[in-house]
C-alpha cells in the first residue's frame, strides 16, 4: 500500500516536470478558480458573522404599563337621559339604541347588557382601596350615566367598530375598557396608574411570563428604567430643544424589559405573544431589520453556490485536460504495462496522483494568495472608515483560515483526483 | 495448453479477419505461426492476449476460457504470459536492469525477489554487462534480448512473439531464436508469428500456416513452404 502510493506520488511529480509548461498553466488556472471560490467562500463566512452578530445585538424593548389592568374589550356605549325627558320617552329612546347595536356589524349580541349609572359606580368602587373609596363616597351615581355594555366579536376591526356605534342616534359617548377606567377614576379624582406596590408585583409577573415564551433568551433579559432612559434622551439635547420636553412627567417613557430571542426567523410570533401578555403597553421592534437580514443572507447563498459549480468544473475541465496530455505522452508505456499485466488501478494511480498534487498545490498557493488579500482588504477597510468598522465587524483572518485552508485542499484533491480519472478511463481499456 | 476451437473474428468495420480456425498446442511446444501480411496471424497473438476478443468459437490457453474473461481479470490472465514484438517497446528513460525489473514490479513482485530474478535472466539474454545502458545505447538485436528478458522474468508459461526478428538482420536474427529456443527447452510454451522463411526452414518446429482466416497447413517439422512473404 504505501509502496504504492510512493511510486504514484513519485511518477506523479515526473509527470508533472515533463509537462513543464502545461503543468504551470494548470496551477494558474486551478488557483484562481480556487481563489475565486474563495472570495465567495470569505464573503459569506463574513455576512455570516455579521448577522449573526447583528441578530445577537437584536432586542426587543417590552413596555411595562403602569395602567391598573383592565378589560380593554368591555365596551361601554353611554345614552344621555338629556334634561326635559320623561321616563317612557327615555325607556323608548334606550330600546331604540339596544336595537340598532344589535345591528351594527361585529357586535357580539350576546353580551349587550345594560348597565344604569349606579350599577356602574358600585362595580367601580368595590375593587378599590378603602382610600379610594372615600373619594367617591359624595359621588351622585345620575353623573356616571347609563349605557350599554358590550363586546365585539374576534377579529373585528375595533377603531371602525367604536365609530359605527357612535355614530348611532341618542348615543352620547364610546368608550373601550382603559377609557372607561379613566373616565370613571376622574369621577373620584383617583390615580388610574397602579400603586408602586403593586407594580412591583406586576413587573414580577411579566417577567415569569416572558420568560416562558420559549423562543424568548432567558439568560439576557434586561431592564431598562424608563426614567433614566428619558433623562439620557434629554441629556442629549440641546437647551433650545429642551423646550420641547419641559412639563413633561419624568416617568413619560414606560419602564422596559429588553428581551433577545433564540431564533429570528419566528420573530414575528415571538412579538405577537409578547404583545399579548397582560401589562404590557407596547413591544418596541423593528420587523423590517430583521427580514432584510434574512434576504440578504438567502441571496448570497444562493449566488455562491452556482458561482462556486461554475469554478469547480472549470477547474475539472483544465485539470483533465492537464492529465490527458500526460497520459497521451505515456499512452505508450501504458500500453507495454498493460502487456505485461498491470492492473488498472495500478496504472491509474501515478495519473490520479499527478492530479491530486496539482489540486493541492493550487489549493495552497490560492490560500496565501487569500490571506494577503484578505489582510490588505482589511487594513484598506479599517483605515479607510474607522467609524463603518464599528458597525460592520469582520472576521480576523485567524478565526477563519482553518476553514479556507480546509475547504481548499478538500476541493482541491476532490478537482485533481476527479479530473484526471476521467481523462484515464478512455485510456485503459487496451 | 492453448486451444482454438472454430474461432472467428469479425471487427467493428466488417472485416472478417479470422473465419474458423481451430489448433491445438501442447506444452513445450514451439510453434511458428506463418502467414501473408492480412492473413491472420496478428489476429490470432491479439485474441490469445485478448487485446482483441473472438466473435464466435472458444479458446482456452492454460484452462482458462479467454472469452469469459472480465475486464478486471485481464491483467491477471496476461501475466501469465510474456510477449515481445517487433519493435521490442521497451522503455527509453529507464536502463535494461530497470526495463526489466519493472515488469516484477508491476505485478507487485518483493524486492528481494526482483534483485535476484533480474540478473539472472539478464545473464540468459547474455547482457549481464549492459544492465546500466539505456536502449538508445544498444544494438537492435540487444535490444530485442532485453524485451525477451523483460517477457521471460516472471516465468510465463506461455512466449508469444509477433514478428520478434522483423527488424533484424539475419545473423541477429539466429542469436534470438537461439535464445527463444533455449527458453523453449526450459519448458516454456513459445508461439512465434513470422515471415523469416529462413529461419522457419532451419529450425524445422510445428508450422501453422494462415491464408485469408482459416489455417491451410499444421504440421510438425514443418518449412516454410510455398507461402509468399509479403
Amino acid at each position: 500500500m504505501f509502496r504504492a502510493i510512493r511510486r504514484s506520488f513519485a511518477e506523479g511529480v515526473r509527470g508533472m516536470v515533463k509537462n513543464g509548461l502545461m503543468t504551470v498553466t494548470s496551477l494558474l488556472v486551478v488557483t484562481a478558480c480556487i481563489f475565486v471560490f474563495g472570495v465567495f467562500l470569505m464573503s459569506i463566512l463574513n455576512i455570516n458573522y455579521m448577522t449573526s452578530k447583528m441578530a445577537d445585538e437584536y432586542q426587543v424593548d417590552v413596555y411595562i404599563s403602569k395602567d391598573v389592568p383592565v378589560d380593554n374589550a368591555q365596551i361601554g356605549v353611554f345614552v344621555d337621559r338629556g334634561t326635559e325627558m320623561d321616563d317612557a320617552a327615555y325607556e323608548e329612546k334606550l330600546k331604540n339604541v339596544e336595537t340598532l347595536i344589535m345591528g351594527v356589524p361585529n357586535v357580539d349580541i350576546s353580551t349587550i347588557k345594560y348597565i344604569d349609572g349606579a350599577t356602574r359606580l358600585s362595580e367601580f368602587v368595590k375593587d378599590l382601596s378603602d382610600e379610594e373609596k372615600k373619594a367617591f363616597e359624595n359621588i351622585d351615581a345620575s353623573v356616571v350615566g347609563n349605557s350599554y355594555s358590550l363586546r365585539l366579536e374576534e377579529g373585528a376591526d375595533e377603531v371602525e367598530t367604536l365609530r359605527l356605534l357612535g355614530e348611532i342616534e341618542g348615543v352620547s359617548k364610546v368608550m373601550d375598557g382603559s377609557d372607561l377606567y379613566v373616565y370613571m377614576a376622574q369621577l373620584g379624582g383617583i390615580s388610574t396608574t397602579v400603586s408602586s406596590s403593586k407594580y412591583d408585583e406586576i413587573k414580577e409577573n411579566l417577567k415569569k411570563e416572558i420568560t416562558e415564551i420559549p423562543n424568548i433568551d432567558t439568560e439576557n433579559i434586561g431592564f431598562v428604567d424608563g426614567v433614566d432612559k428619558f433623562k439620557d434622551f434629554k441629556s442629549n439635547l440641546t437647551p433650545e430643544e429642551l423646550k420641547d420636553f419641559e412639563g413633561l412627567p419624568e416617568d413619560l417613557i414606560p419602564d422596559a424589559y429588553a428581551v433577545r430571542m433564540k431564533d429570528l426567523s419566528i420573530a414575528d410570533e415571538t412579538i405577537a405573544k409578547l404583545e399579548s401578555l397582560e401589562n404590557v403597553e407596547s413591544v418596541e421592534n423593528s420587523r423590517e431589520f430583521i427580514s432584510v437580514i434574512d434576504s440578504l443572507k438567502n441571496m448570497v447563498k444562493k449566488i455562491s453556490v452556482w458561482i462556486i459549480v461554475a469554478f469547480a468544473l472549470v477547474s475539472l475541465f483544465i485539470i483533465s485536460n492537464t492529465i490527458k496530455l500526460t497520459v497521451h505522452n505515456r499512452r505508450k508505456e501504458i500500453n507495454i504495462m498493460k502487456y505485461v499485466g498491470a492492473t488498472d488501478s495500478y496504472i491509474r494511480g501515478p495519473f490520479i496522483m499527478e492530479g491530486i498534487i496539482l489540486g493541492l498545490l493550487s489549493a495552497i498557493i490560492a490560500f496565501f494568495i487569500s490571506q494577503w488579500t484578505y489582510q490588505g482588504i482589511m487594513t484598506a477597510i479599517s483605515s479607510a472608515a474607522s467609524g463603518l468598522t464599528a458597525d460592520l465587524s469582520f472576521m480576523k483572518f485567524g478565526q477563519i483560515w482553518i476553514q479556507i485552508i480546509g475547504s481548499y485542499l478538500i476541493l482541491g484533491t476532490v478537482i485533481g483526483a476527479f479530473g484526471s480519472s476521467i481523462s484515464v478511463r478512455r485510456y485503459l481499456h487496451v | 495448453m492453448i486451444t482454438f476451437e472454430n474461432v472467428s473474428k469479425i471487427y467493428d468495420n466488417g472485416y472478417g479477419a479470422l473465419k474458423g480456425v481451430s489448433f491445438h498446442i501442447d506444452k513445450g511446444e514451439f510453434v511458428f505461426l506463418v502467414g501473408s501480411s492480412a492473413a491472420g496471424k496478428s489476429t490470432i497473438i491479439k485474441l490469445m492476449m485478448k487485446e482483441e476478443s473472438a466473435t464466435g468459437g472458444n479458446i482456452f490457453i492454460n484452462d482458462i476460457d479467454v472469452n469469459a474473461l472480465k475486464h478486471r481479470e485481464i491483467p491477471y490472465f496476461r501475466r501469465t504470459l510474456g510477449v515481445v514484438f517487433q519493435d521490442f517497446r521497451l522503455l527509453p528513460n529507464k536502463n535494461v536492469q530497470e526495463n526489466v525489473s519493472y515488469a516484477m514490479e508491476i505485478v507487485g513482485a518483493p524486492g528481494k525477489e526482483i534483485r535476484k530474478n533480474v540478473p539472472l535472466v539478464l545473464s540468459q539474454v547474455g547482457l549481464s554487462s549492459k544492465a546500466k545502458m539505456y536502449p538508445h545505447q544498444l544494438s537492435g538485436g540487444e535490444q530485442q534480448r532485453v524485451a525477451i528478458a523483460r517477457a521471460i522474468v516472471n516465468n510465463p508459461v506461455v512466449l508469444i512473439a509477433d514478428e520478434p526478428t522483423g527488424n533484424l538482420d539475419p545473423d541477429t536474427a539466429q542469436e534470438i531464436m537461439t535464445i527463444m529456443e533455449e527458453i523453449n527447452k526450459r519448458g516454456t510454451t513459445v508461439v512465434m508469428a513470422t515471415h523469416a522463411e529462413r529461419i522457419v526452414n532451419d529450425m524445422k518446429k510445428r508450422v501453422i500456416v494462415v491464408e485469408r482466416g482459416i489455417i491451410t497447413r499444421d504440421e510438425n517439422e514443418g518449412g516454410y513452404g510455398y507461402v509468399q512473404s509479403n
